[in-house]
């Protein structure tokens, strides 16, 4: 199993004149096909250290990213931002005026937030431009977070689906039969 | 008669008659047909039909008004006599006049079972669980009630129809979960109050699992989409409004003053309006505790002009059938 490393972030909001740290876990050199791309969501991290099938509930206690420091973190635009969360734009405004996030959007923040931990230091706009870096499967780190939060319900492979069929030296496994993957309890595959 | 179908002139006269029908007109004096067993006749009506009939099975008219549901093109596709891949059928539902609550809440198109008629009196729409198939020289003998000519209702009569049908099969977990919110609902739509008004302005439910409906625990957001003057427009960059005491509104637990409150608010008050409407759709969802494979429920309200597809494919829509089991919500 990859070890996973716990980094903390500390930024004070004048906008918000709270302090808001960020909790990141995450796991190194597990994104399939892209050479020094980013790393697994913290959900799908924490899944696999504990050899968790499937995702829990959202957390409740976990700090949660706040999403103007995410987007001046990572230089994206607010719809990127809603894009990947899995929202509108106008929900994001919502949040980034101190509006109530609910515990499932914040675990989805933190998987913006876990995807920019291995660029801490750098410029804004390079986090922006790891993130939207297109890879051989024509997937960046971004769109694919993007996607995980867009699955029709009649549509069952997914980009986190694919994430989640990792084998233990954290190399990617479509087939899950080698006896170190870990199945993951998503809904039947179809294609 | 021509090979047993009829004069040419007569099935001619059929398909000029057909020409003014369109989908969800009325017909004044139409038919609905019930078929059931005489021995175990289960709704009140077919009980009351059953009688004293000898038969298995029996076929009762019933005199009603009905709503043609067939499709406008099909039904004036001419009847060519001896084309068995013709289009010689049209369907028919029997027109019904709900209780105020129910019909509050199927103009919306939040009960599938049924759908208003476009242009029709108020409360009254078509039953879609009692459709009955009639071939079309029956139609073409029935009076046309004239109808609206508003292309809009018409084409909310149309999604009715197909939503009818291709409504998602939610888990029951999720129903049961929601109980609590669907009776909410109930009581408070159709209401001349601000809250009323507020749940009117709600243009669909949806539900969205994380991760799919199929695990064994599920945290469900619960989307409000409102009409799109109800949250103001916000500008890509400008993303810091106006300040909002966000505790204060999250301290307040009185639904009708929180609705109260977002009908004296500003259209212009971005935050404000939308921390209210969030306020609000928490509190409808309050009451719900999560059951069985619901792990989590919350709530999110989103303007119609950013929903998007992908969400809607994502988030199938809330129905309020099947509330009340001792309930007739036909009048």
């Amino acid at each position: 199993m990859v070890p996973l490393q716990d980094v903390t972030m500390s930024r004070t909001s004048t906008s918000r004149a709270s302090k808001v740290a960020i909790s990141v876990a995450w796991a190194a050199s597990l994104y399939i096909g892209v050479t020094g791309a980013p790393n697994l969501p913290l959900r799908v991290a924490q899944a696999i250290d504990e050899g968790r099938t499937s995702f829990q509930p959202p957390s409740t206690t976990t700090l949660t990213p706040d999403v103007n420091e995410l987007r001046e973190a990572t230089g994206l635009s607010w719809q990127q931002i809603a894009d990947a969360v899995g929202v509108s734009r106008r929900s994001v405004h919502y949040w980034a005026n101190g509006g109530k996030v609910s515990p499932l959007h914040q675990d989805r923040l933190r998987d913006v937030a876990s995807l920019i931990a291995a660029h801490r230091g750098e410029q804004p706009e390079q986090v922006r431009a790891a993130l939207l870096l297109v890879g051989p499967d024509g997937q960046s780190p971004l769109s694919m977070l993007t996607r995980s939060h867009r699955r029709p319900s009649t549509e069952s492979v997914t980009a986190v689906d694919r994430l989640l069929s990792v084998d233990a030296n954290g190399a990617a496994s479509d087939t899950g039969t080698d006896g170190r993957s870990i199945p993951l309890n998503f809904s039947p595959q179809s294609d | 008669m021509e090979d047993g179908h009829g004069p040419a002139d007569e099935v001619a006269s059929v398909n000029e008659r057909l020409l003014e029908w369109r989908q969800g007109d009325v017909a004044a004096a139409g038919v609905s047909l019930t078929v059931a067993r005489t021995d175990l006749p289960l709704a009140t009506l077919s009980r009351e039909l059953a009688g004293e009939q000898a038969v298995e099975y029996f076929v009762a008219e019933q005199p009603t008004r009905v709503v043609l549901l067939t499709q406008t093109c099909d039904v004036v596709r001419p009847v060519v006599v001896g084309d068995e891949g013709g289009r010689f059928w049209v369907q028919v539902a029997p027109v019904v006049q709900l209780t105020e609550s129910t019909a509050a809440l199927a103009r919306k198109g939040r009960i599938p079972r049924f759908a208003a008629i476009p242009g029709g009196v108020e409360g009254e729409f078509a039953d879609l669980d009692r459709c009955t198939t009639l071939e079309k020289s029956v139609l073409a003998e029935m009076t046309r009630v004239d109808a609206s000519p508003d292309n809009r209702e018409r084409a909310a009569f149309g999604e009715a129809l197909a939503r009818n049908r291709g409504r998602f099969a939610f888990p029951d977990d999720l129903e049961g979960t929601l109980s609590p919110f669907k009776s909410l609902m109930v009581k408070r739509a159709g209401k001349n109050s601000c809250e009323g008004r507020c749940l009117d302005a709600v243009v669909q439910i949806r539900a969205e699992p994380d991760p799919s409906w199929d695990d064994e625990q599920v945290a469900v957001t619960v989307y409000f989409i409102v009409e799109a003057g109800q949250l103001p427009a916000t500008d890509e960059e400008a993303a810091v409004f106006a300040p909002v005491d966000m505790a204060a509104v999250e301290a307040m637990d009185d639904s009708a003053k929180i609705a109260e409150m977002i009908e004296q608010s500003s259209p212009h008050d971005v935050s404000r309006r939308h921390a209210l409407w969030s306020r609000l759709a928490d509190l409808w969802i309050a009451g719900c505790t999560p059951t069985g494979s619901i792990s989590y429920l919350c709530a999110l309200v989103e303007s119609e002009a950013d929903f998007s597809l992908i969400r809607m494919r994502v988030a199938p829509q809330i129905d309020f059938d099947h509330l009340s089991p001792g309930d007739d919500p036909i009048k």
